[in-house]
């Protein structure tokens, strides 16, 4: 569901390992993230390569994450596929979240 | 004229049965361009997901599913006989995305779905008689 890289010491790679960021699974994923997001990160890259589909419940989450990170980090989110980045267009998260092409972009533009 | 097709789905209030409207959808409609068609999904999986959230219904109870489609303008009924979505609940989704994007603290976590059906569809009718509730969407994709 989630793998976790440690990019630099104060950046998190998550990976969603999962095809639907959906209601379904909304709850287990939170219990994850959620933690994660409050526990100081520094910053955190959100790989979404293996999401096809995506809804209000797993946008929910993201911006759950962003407002417990609050402004002392950053979220950046990359690799969405077409649909994805529809659905953030639709939803406005467009205008919220940073959004990059890549990982190696997404973390290029974390750097201080 | 172009001859209409019509198929039906039934769904079983469990979010695990979701999934299934994306699979459907493609079947019914194999001719329409594939992004289009998932602004459509996402408003059914919107629909369907409020239902088995708030619908309180009981595990026997079924979601309907209907869908005709004449050439590229579908309409979708979903129907169930759960909770009924609450008016203002109805009237808060229609500015629910007209949100500061620079406020995170005050992002909205929860309330999208009916914004989005909105967003993702060409018209939205929700009613509800005799203990059925209705929505009708319609898209032309």
């Amino acid at each position: 569901m989630l793998r976790e890289k440690d990019l630099d010491g104060k950046t998190k790679l998550l990976t969603l390992e999962m095809t639907r960021l959906d209601a379904a699974a909304a709850n287990a994923l939170k219990a994850r993230v959620l933690p994660l997001a409050e526990s100081g990160q520094d910053s955190m890259v959100v790989d979404l390569r293996s999401v096809e589909f995506i809804d209000s419940g797993g946008l929910g989450i993201l911006v759950n994450m962003l407002k417990k990170m609050g402004t002392r980090s950053r979220l950046v989110i990359c690799n969405m596929q077409p649909n994805v980045a529809n659905t953030f267009k639709l939803s406005r998260m467009d205008r919220v979240f940073t959004i990059r092409p890549s990982v190696d972009e997404a973390f290029a533009s974390l750097e201080r | 004229m172009t001859p209409i097709f019509v198929a039906a789905l039934s769904l079983d209030c469990d979010l695990a049965q979701i999934h299934r409207v994306g699979i459907w959808l493609g079947d019914c409609c194999k001719t329409i361009d594939p992004a289009r068609l998932q602004e459509l999904e996402l408003a059914i999986v919107e629909a369907v997901t409020n239902v088995v959230k708030h619908g309180n219904l009981g595990a026997e109870q079924a979601i309907g599913l209907q869908l005709k489609r004449q050439g590229n303008a579908i309409e979708v009924i979903i129907t169930d006989h759960g909770s009924p979505i609450p008016e203002a609940a109805l009237a808060k989704s229609q500015g629910a995305l007209d949100f500061d994007p620079e406020d995170i603290a005050n992002l909205p976590t929860h309330g999208l779905g009916l914004a989005l059906i909105r967003e993702a569809t060409d018209s939205f009718d929700y009613r509800t008689a005799d203990g059925l509730n209705t929505m009708r969407l319609t898209k032309r994709c």
